[in-house]
């Protein structure tokens, strides 16, 4: 009796498995099929290193150099600003709160982390984007910066939540002998929590740059989608923001609905790149 | 000398850091109660968007329906698939090679930005297999988004449970299933609702993938799988971007964090619950 | 324990149900309706309560305004004509650009497409089959914020200039007038999905290139509340829209041509474009019967109350 059940069991778990496999493999394959198609017409050199972005005028222009480059700044823009103040806080948590603190600091953090793009963007349209205008006067506030210090604040929580993870396990390990020691807590955490959540630290700025460079709505909203060089006060588009506003418009199976995968498959690309990179320096770090 | 001053910047930078965070927590916070409280009402969560643009007078209430749908099946779809994918690696799978490419496959998920799902979503759901801009093809959608969220969770949950307790159960012969249902879902069920509700929560604030799989600026109550929704972060983009109502959208803001808070609330309250059971 | 296996069983189930035959849950009519696009008159045997629209952010607030009013005068199918059954009545918008209306139609994932602009040929050509219904004429105005010192001076611009500005030939106001203090201009147009773009395009800018940094808005909304906002801004906002929202933007005139309904609706005013909702094949009766209310008089009186200019 029980082996029937078992069975049924066994085999709905194995299908089940496959079935989400399968669809998480057929989604990686279909963006790089229907990428592929666009390579053939443009070359990959050209898609990347061209500065016009024209779908609409023929022949097409279709190349996001500049695109690209306003993923990375305002990614690194964000990154800058909050990794001093995640670590900051992540050591702050891990030395100086415990149980049921540790639980609710955690909780608040969590609800950060739970806020929708699209509030964040448009807090970010109401509070950012006009105090540049009314109080720095800007001509328009929508720029790069606008965008990295949203995007700052919407990393945090998983710098945050990283850091502290590590430095908690850091501390715990290190705390009898430093208490033995007759350390304070402040020097435990400068001296030894601090250098030895190196790789944590790392681990953070990669989760946090995956989360940046693939943020889609709040940079939409704040950083005014103009496909040029990005400068720090003038406005640029990010990759994201590039698919979400076109691929209304472009038909399947145009070059600029490929275009568009393309670009997408490229973002991916970038972020594997990083984490390759970022995978090697762990690697490097050596610890006690 | 030196050493002290140093300590001292290490301390201050390490408090800023920590005030930094809990001001902006309060401050987002705060805006949004403040300026959408006063538009909050009860035409206002429970009637239909009105006026000239629409949007501008009236309320909500499909959007409120379209985004607890939508999360509701983007939560079955990804928790089925989730559970069983966990119980698969945890329990069933005996190469270590065939568990990190899975691991692999699902992390490389994770990285897919959500704008790009929505594409594929569009392209697959909507036009291939002819779902129509529906509350299904998007569901689905975002059920893809939430998935790996929800499996990475549920996996350490179950990493996580007292091993002796299942090694008893398999040395005194209990079947698999029997093991699973009966003890592991129960030790895990507290993190595995958790793991679902926080997912949701994410899936219901998530505007990019329903774009174009789902969302619309102006439907009424779904009443088939098929059907187009609102969605309360689509209709937010919309009232704030075409310039529509700021108060509304204010209102909008403040209802769907309100809902997320609840769902964070409910999930850290399981979190309790677990802990006060395990001591 | 069976009751866990049931459950668990059944949702399976349900699931894959859902997933593959999806199209034997829908109420109104099965697989008539997946066909529907394609085949002409293939819609005669099944009833489809849902209508949906796609495309341009203009025009979409319209047919909601006139759905709205359709749904709530009508509620049931059977109301608007007897012949058809006791459904309740579904109308979806949705917009992303006049782009988005013509890749609707085509793709199939919506039954009307919603343009701001002519079809294009290489458009009608693909669509093959398309029924186009012009709902009424919107203009693009060249309007400025109400603070812009340039109100007081001039009211008044010649295309030249227009086109100068757009394409960042002049880059701060004083290069309009000396009087005017020396601030960026801040260039808002259409993306590229826009019907109000390639309107602009041929109608003002001919060869030349809108300037490469001009912030593009997603929407019509979206360019409006930007010129609003800002008063250093200039954009090409639909003339309905600057009728909604009067006084909070200042639309100029240009080559001494002011944009009002005679003007527009006479062709004098020349940036102007037609409201279109387009279709693929035949209408169904249902569909029929919704369109006949977007031409009629009371269609044309929204229309007009929202600052458009009506067909009649």
């Amino acid at each position: 009796m029980y082996k029937l059940i078992d069975k049924i069991f066994d085999t709905v778990i194995k299908l089940l498995t496959l079935f989400s496999l399968l669809i998480l493999v057929f989604i990686i394959i279909f963006i790089f099929k229907e990428s592929i198609v666009f390579f053939k017409e443009v070359s990959i050199l050209k898609f990347i290193t061209g500065r016009k972005w024209n779908p609409l005028k023929s022949p097409t222009d279709l190349s996001i150099l500049n695109i690209i480059l306003g993923t990375l700044y305002v990614s690194f823009v964000a990154i800058i600003i909050a990794l001093p103040i995640g670590v900051g806080t992540g050591l702050l948590l891990s030395i100086y709160t415990n149980g049921k603190w540790k639980v609710i600091t955690r909780g608040i953090i969590d609800i950060l982390a739970g806020i929708p793009s699209v509030v964040y963007g448009f807090i970010g349209l109401l509070v950012i984007v006009k105090f540049f205008e009314a109080v720095l006067d800007f001509p328009t506030g929508e720029s790069v910066l606008a965008g990295g210090i949203l995007l700052s604040v919407m990393i945090l929580p998983y710098i945050i939540s990283t850091c502290s993870e590590t430095m908690d396990n850091i501390y715990k390990e290190n705390l009898f002998s430093s208490e033995a020691l007759g350390t304070s807590k402040i020097y435990m955490a400068r001296k030894i929590v601090l250098p030895e959540s190196k790789k944590g630290i790392i681990a953070a700025v990669i989760l946090a740059l995956g989360r940046a460079m693939g943020e889609t709505m709040a940079v939409m909203m704040v950083m005014g989608n103009t496909p040029i060089s990005p400068k720090l006060l003038k406005r640029a588009q990010t990759i994201p923001s590039l698919i979400a506003l076109e691929m209304g418009m472009a038909e399947v199976g145009s070059l600029h609905y490929h275009a568009l995968f393309a670009s997408g498959l490229v973002l991916m690309i970038m972020l594997l790149i990083i984490n390759i990179i970022f995978y090697y320096i762990k690697k490097g770090i050596h610890v006690r | 000398m030196l050493e002290n001053i140093k300590e001292l910047l290490f301390k201050i930078w390490i408090i800023l850091s920590g005030a930094t965070v809990l001001f902006l927590t309060l401050f987002i916070f705060g805006y949004i109660i403040k300026h959408g409280f006063r538009s909050i009402n009860i035409e206002f969560i429970f009637g239909n968007p009105k006026g000239i643009p629409l949007g501008a007078e009236g309320g909500v209430l499909p959007a409120i329906a379209g985004s607890l749908f939508l999360t509701i099946i983007a939560c079955i779809f990804a928790s089925v698939l989730a559970i069983s994918t966990s119980i698969y690696i945890v329990y069933y799978c005996k190469s270590k090679r065939i568990e990190n490419i899975i691991h692999t496959i699902i992390q490389c998920m994770a990285g897919i930005p959500s704008i790009v799902l929505g594409l594929f979503g569009y392209t697959l759901l909507v036009v291939n297999l002819k779902l129509e801009r529906s509350l299904l093809a998007a569901g689905i959608t975002l059920g893809i988004m939430i998935f790996p969220f929800i499996q990475v969770r549920i996996e350490k949950a179950f990493r996580e449970a007292s091993s002796t307790i299942i090694q008893s159960s398999y040395a005194l012969g209990v079947s698999n299933s029997y093991t699973f249902l009966k003890l592991i879902l129960h030790i895990c069920k507290f993190e595995i609702v958790s793991a679902i509700t926080l997912a949701g929560g994410f899936a219901m604030g998530a505007a990019a993938p329903i774009i174009l799989t789902g969302a619309v600026i102006f439907a009424p109550i779904p009443k088939s799988l098929l059907s187009p929704v609102m969605a309360l972060p689509f209709h937010l983009y919309i009232l704030i971007g075409e310039g529509i109502s700021l108060e509304k959208a204010y209102a909008t803001a403040l209802i769907l964090i309100s809902l997320l808070l609840i769902i964070n609330m409910v999930s850290m309250v399981l979190i309790f619950r677990k802990r006060r059971s395990t001591e | 324990m069976k009751k866990c296996i049931s459950v668990f069983l059944l949702v399976i189930l349900i699931f894959s149900i859902a997933l593959t035959g999806c199209t034997k849950e829908n109420p109104s009519g099965a697989t008539g309706e997946q066909n529907g696009a394609e085949t002409t008159g293939g819609e005669s045997g099944t009833f489809k309560a849902q209508i949906t629209f796609n495309g341009s952010s203009t025009l979409a607030p319209v047919i909601s305004a006139i759905a709205t009013d359709f749904i709530e005068e009508y509620t049931t199918w059977d109301k608007v004509d007897s012949s058809f059954p006791a459904e309740n009545i579904a109308i979806y918008v949705s917009a992303g650009g006049s782009g988005a209306g013509v890749k609707a139609v085509l793709e199939a994932t919506s039954d009307f497409g919603m343009l701001a602009r002519e079809i294009k040929d290489e458009e009608n050509k693909k669509i093959g089959d398309p029924r186009a219904f012009t709902l009424g004429i919107d203009a693009l105005t060249v309007s400025i914020n109400p603070e812009n010192p340039l109100t007081k001076i001039r009211d008044d611009l010649s295309m030249e200039e227009v086109k100068k500005i757009f394409a960042g030939e002049y880059k701060y106001w004083d290069e309009i007038d000396s009087s005017l203090p020396h601030r960026e201009m801040v260039v808002v147009i259409r993306d590229l999905g826009g019907g109000a773009h390639e309107v602009f395009q041929k109608s003002v800018m001919g060869d030349t290139d809108v300037r490469e940094d001009a912030i593009q808005a997603p929407s019509m909304g979206a360019l409006v509340t930007k010129v609003i906002e800002n008063k250093d801004a200039i954009g090409y906002a639909s003339f309905g829209m600057v009728n909604q929202n009067k006084g909070k933007l200042i639309p100029l005139k240009v080559d001494g041509i002011e944009a009002t309904k005679e003007n527009i609706a006479s062709g004098l005013y020349k940036i102007s474009r037609p409201l279109i909702a387009v279709k693929k094949g035949d209408l169904s009766p249902e569909q029929q019967a919704f369109v006949d209310v977007l031409v009629s008089e009371k269609g044309s009186a929204i229309i007009e109350q929202m600052g458009y200019v009506p067909m009649n």
